[in-house]
C-alpha cells in the first residue's frame, strides 16, 4: 500500500496553486491528507501532480465578523474544536468538529479538505448546508463564493472547477439555534446518520428551520419537506415532520446498515434534535 | 501411552503464582523491539504480489513485459515460474472424510478466490514493486463463483476441481440412543446458527524475509510464524532446501492468534526467489492483503437441537456443522478443523449428555481459505451450545444458572459419549461462582426497574471446557492424527546464570517470563539470572507450534524436565560439599540449603563455579554437563474450564449494544503468572465481543470481498472495552508440571455466546431470539420495534 | 513558479536531532522515520489511518505518520517512541504500561504511548478523555482496560 509516483509542489500563494492545477489536468490539491493519502496508498487515486497548500498563509485563521464565522480552508478540525473563539460564538460548531474521526486525524484533517472531498458521511458538509454557509473559492480566472446548496453535487462531487481552490468556509452565526449530532457505532467512526439542524425559536415555535442529513443518504442533503412541516410548530408537534423526513430522503444500504435501518435511526436522531429544541424552548 | 517424556517432575511454587512483570516490556516499550519489518538485510529486494481480482476465473493471459521493463524491477514470476520448483502445498485434516487440496504458490490456469496470488514482482523497493504490480496485466475469463456452502454441497459448479462435489470434509458419528432421547424428550430446543467470517487481524501483518547463500547452500528465513519448525520442515519437504542448512528465525511478533500458525504460499515462494535472484527478498504484507488473503476464520452454519427431559436435563444432542471453507485447505489446519471440532468435540461441553448425533462438513467455496483463529472450532461450538442453554432456560422458566446446573457434570473422572476422558474440573463451581459474582437476584431487579424506564439490559452466561496443551494424547483422544512434542534446553554457566531455549515462539503471551518463573522455582536462582530464548531460531530445540493453548504446559513441561536434570546435579554436588543427604537439599533463594540445618548452605553460584572449575568438590561419578535438552508431551489430555457472564445494554434508538461488564471465571490449573493469564482473558474476551458485535468479512454476490480496509472491517476499539471482574479457580492437573493447564483461547471461545445470550435476555420481552453473530444493530432495533 | 518534482528536500527535527534529506515526494513519514532514519519504534499496522500504530507527535500533537508525506513535515518537530525514555529510565507512562500489563505483543504500543504522552502533556485527563483519545488506536491483544489503567495512573503521578 504505497502511493504511486507523483510530482509535488508546495506553492506560496493561492494564485500559484491555481495555475499548478491548471497546468496538469490530473493534478490534485493536498490539504491535511487524511482522505487523499489513504486513497493514494490504496492506489484508488493516482494524481500526476500534488499541489500542497500547507505553505499558503492566506488559508489559515478563524475570524468572526458581523455574524459570520470564517474558517480558513486549511484550518484543522482540531483547531476548530479547540478554538476559544468558536467555543464562544458557536459551541455547537466546536462540538461538531469533535465528532470527526479521532484526535490523531483531527490534528491534520482540514475543513477545506473535508468540504472539497464531500464524503457522504462527513460532518462539515451537513453543517454547512444546515447553516446556509458558503465557501470562498479562487481559480485561475478569479474568485467566487459558492453557497452550500450549490456546492455539493453528489457523493465525492462538488461544483468546484478543476483549477479552483477553496480558500475559506463561512458559517453564518446569527443567533439561530444550531444542533449537530450523529449515530456512530464506535468512537470516531463515520456517522451512520448525521443530522444538522438550525432554527429560530420564538415563543416556543420553530421558524426558519434548516435540516441537513449525511451518512444515512447517498450524499449530503437538505430535507425541505420536513423543514416545511416544522415551520411554525412547537418542537413537540413534530409528527408530520418526522414522517416527512422518513419519506422524502433516499436512504442508502451498505454493509453497515440497510436503508430501512438508516431511515429508522435518522428518525431517532431527529427526535433527539427535537427534544433538544423542546428543552431550549423551555429554557427560553 | 507412557513415554519417559510424558513424566514431569514435581516443583515447589515460589515464583510460580506471582505477578512477575515481563522482562520483555522495557525493550518493547522503548521501541527497541525487532519485528519482521524492522529487519533490514544488506541488498534486500522487496516482493509484492499481483492478486486475483476475480473470485473464480480462467487466466487467459498474464502479461509481465511492461512490469519487467520498469526501472528498479528485478524479476516478475508467474504461476509457471513457481511451478517449476513446487507444485503447491497440500492441505488436509487427518480425520475420516477429508479430501486434500493442493494450493499452488502462484495460481496457474485458474484463480479460485479474490486475492489469490497470481504473480510476484520483485524490486528494489516496495514502492517500485507496487508500481510493477500495476503494470502486470491479467486477463480473466469468468467462471461461476461458488459462494454458499450449503448449496455448494448439494451440487452445482465446483469451486475447485480437485473437489468436484465441493465436499472437502464430510463425516460424523452417532453415539448412544439419540432417537430415544429425542422421542422421549419433554422439549426439544433447536435453532440454526450462523457465525460470521472473521479475520484474526493481528496488529502486525504477516511477512517473510529470505536470504540464501549459494556457497554454503544456507537458507535463512525470517517469519513471524507460530510454527517455525514446521515451516523449516516444509522448506525441505516442498522445496528441497537441505535441512541442515535451513534456519527459520522468528523475530518479535505482533500477535498471531492462529493466523500465523499456517504455512503460506508466500513463505514458500520467497526462499525460491532469494535463491534464484541471489539477493535477500522481503515481503511485508499490507493490511488489505491481510484482510483479503491471510486466512479467514470461524464462518459456519450450524443446525443444532437438544432434547431435554421433564426435569430440564439435556438428554441428547444433534448437530450438523457446515464450514464455509474457501478455495483450499490451508495447511496444516485446513478448512476441516473448524466444523469438525464444532461437531465432534463441543456439543456436550460441560454437560452430561449421553446421546449425540454429530455431523461435520466443510464446503469448498470461492473465498479466501479458512484457517485457525484462537479457539478454532470451539468458539462456534460453544456459541451454539450455550445459546441453546439460555433458550432452554427461558423455555423452562429457569435461571441460566439453574438450567446449566441440571445437566452439568459433577463427578470426575468423566468420560463423555465421544469417549474423551476429563480427569478433573471445576465445572459446577464455575456456574456457582458466576452466579455469585453477578448477584443474580439483584440483577433481575435492576433489569426490571430499568425496563420500566425504557432501558434494556440483559445478562448472558456462557461456560466452557477447552482442550489445552495440545498434545499427542489429545489428538488420540479426539481420533485426530498428529504427533506433538516440544523440547527445551536449560544451560547453567559458571556464574550460576541460566539460559533456557524453548521450541515455542511467542507472539506477546509472555512465555519468556513464565518460563523463567518455572526455572527460578526449579533451580532456586533469581529471575534476573535467567534468560529465555523463545524459538528465535530453529537452530535449537523442537517445537510443534504455539497453538491450542500449548505454551505454558508444553514448554513448561520441557523446561521443567530439563532444569530438573541440572537441579539433580546441583543437589548432588551440594550434598557432597555440605556433607548432607541429597534428599535433604533444597534449592531456594540462590542457594542450596540443608533442610532443618540452619546456616548450612552453599550458593548456587559457588556450585556452578565448582562444576566448571573445581573437580575436587565433585562427588564420585559426577558428570559435569550443566546443560540438558529434554522433550515433553503430556501423557493425557488436559482441559481447562471456566465461563463468562456479561451484562449488556441495548440502545432503543439505534440498536447499538454496549457491554457494561464482564465477569470471568477461569480454571487453568496452577496459575504461573496471574497478570499474564488475566491479560489473555481480557484480550480474548474483547476479541469475542468484536466477533459478536462488530467483525464481519463480507462477500458480495460476485464473490468480491467488500471488507478490504479497517474502515469496513470493524475491530473493537477502546470504547468497546468493558470493565472486568476476574476470578481464578485452581484445579491443578494431576500429571502436568506443577499442575499447570493451558489457556489463552477461552476468552474468544466463550465470550460471543455470553454476548449473544445477554442481548437475547435484554430482548426477552420482545419475543425475538437472535441466533447469528455478529449481532447487527439493525437486528436489535427490529426486535425492539416488534 | 514552484516546479513540481518527484523528489523533494526535507528538513525535520526528530527527537531533538536535525535531519536533512532528499526523498521521494511520495514517501510517507512513517516510511521515512523507519527506513531512512532507522527509527523503527514507530510501527505500521494499516497504512490507511485507522489502526493508530504509526502515531507520532508533530509539533506536540499526535498524528498518523502513515497519512503524512514526509515533505508535509518539513520544518516540524517530530517525536517518536524512541524519545520517551530519558537516560536509562523509562518515562513514568512507560513504567505504568509495564506495571499494568498494558502490552502483550507490543506492536500497537508506540502509538498508544505517543497519543497518551500528548494527552498527559495537555493536562489532567479523565478516564473519559483517555478513552476518547485512545479509541483512535487498535490493540488486538490486551482488551484495552489495562491501557486505560496505565494512563490513568500516569496522569495521577504527574499531578502529584
Ligand atoms: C480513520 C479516519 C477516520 C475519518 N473519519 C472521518 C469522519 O468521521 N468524518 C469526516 O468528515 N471525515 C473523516 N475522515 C476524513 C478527514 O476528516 C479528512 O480530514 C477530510 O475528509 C479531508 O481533509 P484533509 O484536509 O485531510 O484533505 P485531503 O485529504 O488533503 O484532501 C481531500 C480532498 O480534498 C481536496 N482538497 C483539499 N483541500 C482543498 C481545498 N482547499 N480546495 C479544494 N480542494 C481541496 C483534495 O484535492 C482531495 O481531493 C477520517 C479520516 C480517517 C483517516
Ligand atoms: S499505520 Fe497509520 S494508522 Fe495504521
Ligand atoms: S499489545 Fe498486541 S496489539 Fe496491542
Amino acid at each position: 500500500m504505497k502511493s504511486p509516483v507523483f510530482a509535488y509542489a508546495a506553492p506560496n500563494t493561492v494564485a500559484e496553486a491555481c495555475s499548478l492545477l491548471a497546468n496538469d489536468e490530473d493534478a490534485k490539491l493536498l490539504a491535511g491528507g487524511q482522505s487523499l493519502v489513504p486513497l493514494l496508498a490504496l492506489r484508488l487515486a493516482a494524481p500526476t501532480t500534488l499541489v500542497d497548500l500547507r505553505l499558503v498563509p492566506a488559508l489559515t485563521g478563524i475570524t468572526y465578523d458581523q455574524g459570520v464565522l470564517r474558517l480558513g480552508a486549511m484550518t484543522t478540525h482540531r483547531a476548530i474544536e479547540r478554538s476559544p473563539l468558536v467555543q464562544d460564538v458557536a459551541p455547537a460548531i466546536a462540538e461538531a468538529a469533535a465528532l470527526i474521526a479521532h484526535p490523531q486525524v483531527r490534528t491534520r484533517g482540514t475543513i477545506g479538505g473535508a468540504v472539497a472531498h464531500a464524503d457522504a458521511a462527513a460532518e462539515w458538509p451537513a453543517v454547512l448546508l444546515a447553516l446556509g454557509g458558503h465557501v470562498e473559492v479562487t481559480g485561475t480566472t478569479g474568485s467566487r463564493s459558492i453557497s452550500a446548496s450549490d456546492l455539493f453535487m453528489g457523493p465525492f462531487m462538488t461544483s468546484l472547477e478543476p483549477d479552483e481552490v477553496i480558500t475559506s468556509v463561512s458559517l453564518p452565526i446569527d443567533g439561530r439555534e444550531i444542533w449537530v449530532d450523529e449515530h456512530q457505532r464506535r468512537h470516531g467512526d463515520y456517522g451512520l446518520s448525521i443530522l444538522a439542524m438550525t432554527y429560530q425559536l420564538s415563543d416556543g415555535f420553530l421558524t426558519d428551520v434548516r435540516l441537513a442529513v449525511a451518512g444515512a443518504t447517498g450524499s449530503v442533503t437538505r430535507a425541505p419537506e420536513a423543514e416545511a412541516a416544522l415551520e411554525g410548530r412547537a418542537p413537540a408537534d413534530s409528527s408530520d415532520a418526522i414522517t416527512a423526513l422518513a419519506a422524502e430522503l433516499s436512504y442508502t444500504s451498505d454493509i453497515h446498515g440497510s436503508a430501512d435501518y438508516r431511515r429508522d435511526i435518522t428518525t431517532t436522531l431527529f427526535q433527539r434534535a427535537l427534544r433538544a429544541a423542546g428543552e431550549r424552548s423551555g429554557q427560553a | 501411552m507412557s513415554f519417559p517424556h510424558s513424566q514431569s517432575p514435581s516443583i515447589a511454587a515460589r515464583s510460580i503464582g506471582a505477578r512477575v512483570p515481563r522482562g520483555d516490556d522495557p525493550r518493547l516499550l522503548t521501541g527497541r523491539g525487532q519485528y519482521l519489518a524492522d529487519i533490514v538485510l544488506p541488498g534486500e529486494l522487496h516482493a509484492c504480489f499481483v492478486r486475483s481480482s476475480a473470485a473464480h476465473a480462467r487466466i487467459t493471459r498474464v502479461s509481465i513485459d511492461e512490469a519487467r521493463a520498469l526501472d528498479g524491477v528485478v524479476a516478475v514470476w508467474t504461476g509457471e515460474d513457481a511451478a517449476k520448483f513446487c507444485e503447491g502445498i497440500v492441505g488436509e485434516l487427518e480425520v475420516e472424510g477429508c479430501f486434500a487440496t493442493t494450493m499452488p504458490l502462484l495460481a496457474r490456469d485458474i484463480v479460485r478466490y479474490v486475492g489469490e496470488p497470481v504473480a510476484v514482482v520483485v524490486a528494489e523497493s516496495r514502492y517500485v514493486a507496487e508500481d510493477g504490480c500495476d503494470l502486470v496485466d491479467v486477463d480473466y475469463e469468468p467462471l461461476e463463483p461458488v459462494l454458499h456452502p450449503r448449496s455448494a454441497l448439494e451440487g452445482g459448479p465446483s469451486a475447485n476441481e480437485e473437489l468436484p462435489d465441493n465436499v472437502a470434509l464430510r463425516g460424523g458419528k452417532v453415539l448412544g440412543d439419540v432417537e430415544g432421547a429425542f422421542n422421549n424428550a419433554a422439549r426439544v430446543i433447536e435453532a440454526t446458527f450462523h457465525s460470521g467470517r472473521l479475520s484474526a487481524g493481528p496488529m502486525e501483518t504477516r511477512g517473510v524475509i529470505a536470504s540464501y547463500d549459494w556457497t554454503s547452500r544456507r537458507l535463512r528465513l525470517w517469519t513471524g510464524s507460530q510454527m517455525p519448525h514446521y515451516i523449516k520442515y516444509c522448506l525441505t519437504a516442498y522445496l528441497g532446501f537441505p535441512e541442515n542448512e535451513c534456519e527459520v528465525l522468528t523475530p518479535d511478533t505482533g500477535g498471531g492468534f492462529g493466523q500465523k500458525a499456517h504455512i503460506f504460499p508466500e513463505e514458500m515462494l520467497l526462499p525460491l526467489l532469494a535463491r534464484e535472484l541471489d539477493r535477500p527478498v522481503k515481503w511485508v504484507e499490507d493490511r488489505r492483503e491481510n484482510l483479503m488473503t491471510a486466512t479467514h476464520a470461524h464462518e459456519q452454519f450450524i443446525d443444532i437441537a437438544y432434547a431435554f427431559d421433564s426435569d430440564a436435563r439435556a438428554t441428547g444432542v444433534r448437530i450438523r456443522a457446515t464450514g464455509d471453507g474457501g478455495a483450499y485447505h490451508q495447511p496444516p489446519w485446513s478448512m476441516g478443523v473448524e466444523p469438525w471440532c464444532t461437531a465432534m468435540v463441543t456439543p456436550t461441553g460441560v454437560y452430561d449428555i449421553p446421546a449425540a448425533d454429530l455431523i461435520y462438513e466443510a464446503a469448498a467455496t470461492n473465498k479466501t481459505p479458512i484457517g485457525a483463529y484462537r479457539g478454532v472450532g470451539y468458539m462456534a461450538g460453544t456459541l451454539v451450545r450455550e445459546c441453546l442453554m439460555d433458550d432452554a432456560a427461558r423455555a423452562f422458566e429457569l435461571s441460566p444458572f439453574d438450567i446449566r446446573r441440571r445437566s452439568v457434570v459433577r463427578e470426575f473422572p468423566w468420560t463423555n459419549p465421544q469417549g474423551i476422558v476429563y480427569d478433573e474440573g471445576s465445572w459446577l463451581q464455575t456456574i456457582d461462582e458466576l452466579e455469585r459474582m453477578v448477584d443474580y437476584t439483584a440483577f433481575r431487579e435492576r433489569q426490571a426497574a430499568l425496563r420500566a424506564e425504557g432501558r434494556f439490559i440483559g445478562l448472558g452466561l456462557s461456560v466452557f471446557v477447552e482442550s489445552s496443551g495440545e498434545s499427542t494424547a489429545m489428538g488420540k483422544a479426539h481420533d485426530l492424527g498428529g504427533i506433538y512434542h516440544d523440547t527445551a534446553t536449560v544451560k547453567m554457566e559458571p556464574n550460576g546464570s541460566v539460559t533456557v531455549t524453548i521450541g515455542l515462539t511467542t507472539q506477546g503471551q509472555g512465555h519468556r517470563t513464565t518460563m523463567a518463573q518455572v526455572v527460578a522455582d526449579s533451580l532456586g536462582v533469581p529471575l534476573e539470572a535467567i534468560t529465555v530464548r523463545a524459538a528465535e531460531s530453529t537452530t535449537y530445540g523442537w517445537g510443534s507450534g504455539t497453538v491450542g493453548s500449548r505454551g505454558a504446559v508444553i514448554a513448561g513441561g520441557a523446561v521443567l524436565r530439563a532444569s530438573n536434570v541440572i537441579r539433580t546435579k546441583l543437589v548432588a554436588l551440594a550434598a557432597s560439599m555440605l556433607e548432607a543427604d541429597p534428599a535433604d537439599i533444597d534449592l531456594v533463594d540462590g542457594a542450596a540449603v540443608v533442610l532443618g540445618v540452619p546456616g548450612s548452605s552453599v550458593s548456587i553460584i559457588d556450585l556452578a563455579t565448582a562444576v566448571y572449575f573445581d573437580q575436587s568438590a565433585w562427588p564420585a561419578d559426577f558428570d559435569p554437563t550443566l546443560e540438558a535438552t529434554l522433550a515433553y508431551d503430556p501423557a493425557r489430555p488436559i482441559f481447562s474450564n471456566g465461563g463468562h457472564a456479561m451484562i449488556v445494554e441495548v440502545a432503543p434508538d439505534t440498536g447499538f449494544v454496549t457491554v457494561e461488564k464482564v465477569f470471568s471465571v477461569e480454571d487453568c490449573g496452577t496459575v504461573i503468572n496471574p497478570d499474564i493469564v488475566e491479560g489473555q482473558i481480557r484480550g480474548g474476551v474483547v476479541q469475542g465481543i468484536g466477533a459478536a458485535l462488530l467483525e464481519r468479512l463480507v462477500y458480495d454476490d460476485s464473490g468480491q470481498l467488500v471488507t478490504t480496509t479497517l474502515l469496513d472491517y470493524h475491530m473493537p476499539s477502546m470504547d468497546f472495552s468493558p470493565p472486568f471482574e476476574i476470578h481464578h479457580l485452581e484445579t491443578p492437573s494431576s500429571h502436568t508440571p506443577g499442575g499447570i493447564k493451558g489457556m489463552g483461547e477461552s476468552g474468544l471461545i466463550a465470550a460471543p455466546a455470553a454476548v449473544l445470550n445477554a442481548v437475547n435476555d435484554a430482548l426477552s420481552h420482545t419475543g425475538t431470539v437472535l441466533h447469528n453473530i455478529p449481532i447487527t444493530p439493525e437486528q436489535v432495533l427490529r426486535a425492539l420495534r416488534g | 513558479m514552484t516546479q513540481p518534482s518527484e523528489h523533494v528536500s526535507v528538513q525535520v527535527e526528530v527527537n531533538g536531532r536535525r535531519y536533512q534529506r532528499s526523498v521521494m515526494a511520495r514517501l510517507t513519514l512513517s516510511d521515512f522515520l523507519r527506513d531512512e532514519l532507522g527509527l523503527t519504534g514507530t510501527k505500521v499496522g494499516c497504512e490507511h489511518g485507522v489502526c493508530g500504530a504509526c502515531t507520532v507527535l508533530i509539533d506536540n500533537e499526535p498524528a498518523r505518520s502513515c497519512l503524512m508525506l514526509t515533505v508535509q513535515a518539513n520544518g516540524k518537530q517530530i517525536r517518536t517512541v524512541e524519545s520517551l525514555a530519558s537516560g536509562r529510565e523509562m518515562s513514568p507512562l512507560q513504567a505504568c504500561f509495564q506495571k499494568h500489563h498494558a502490552l502483550q505483543c507490543g506492536f500497537c504500543t508506540a502509538g498508544f504511548l505517543m497519543s497518551a504522552t500528548a494527552l498527559l502533556e495537555e493536562g489532567q485527563p479523565t478516564r473519559e478523555d483517555i478513552v476518547e483519545t485512545l479509541s483512535g488506536h487498535y490493540c488486538r491483544c490486551t482488551g484495552y482496560s489495562p491501557i486505560i489503567d496505565a494512563v490513568e495512573e500516569a496522569a495521577a503521578k504527574e499531578s502529584s
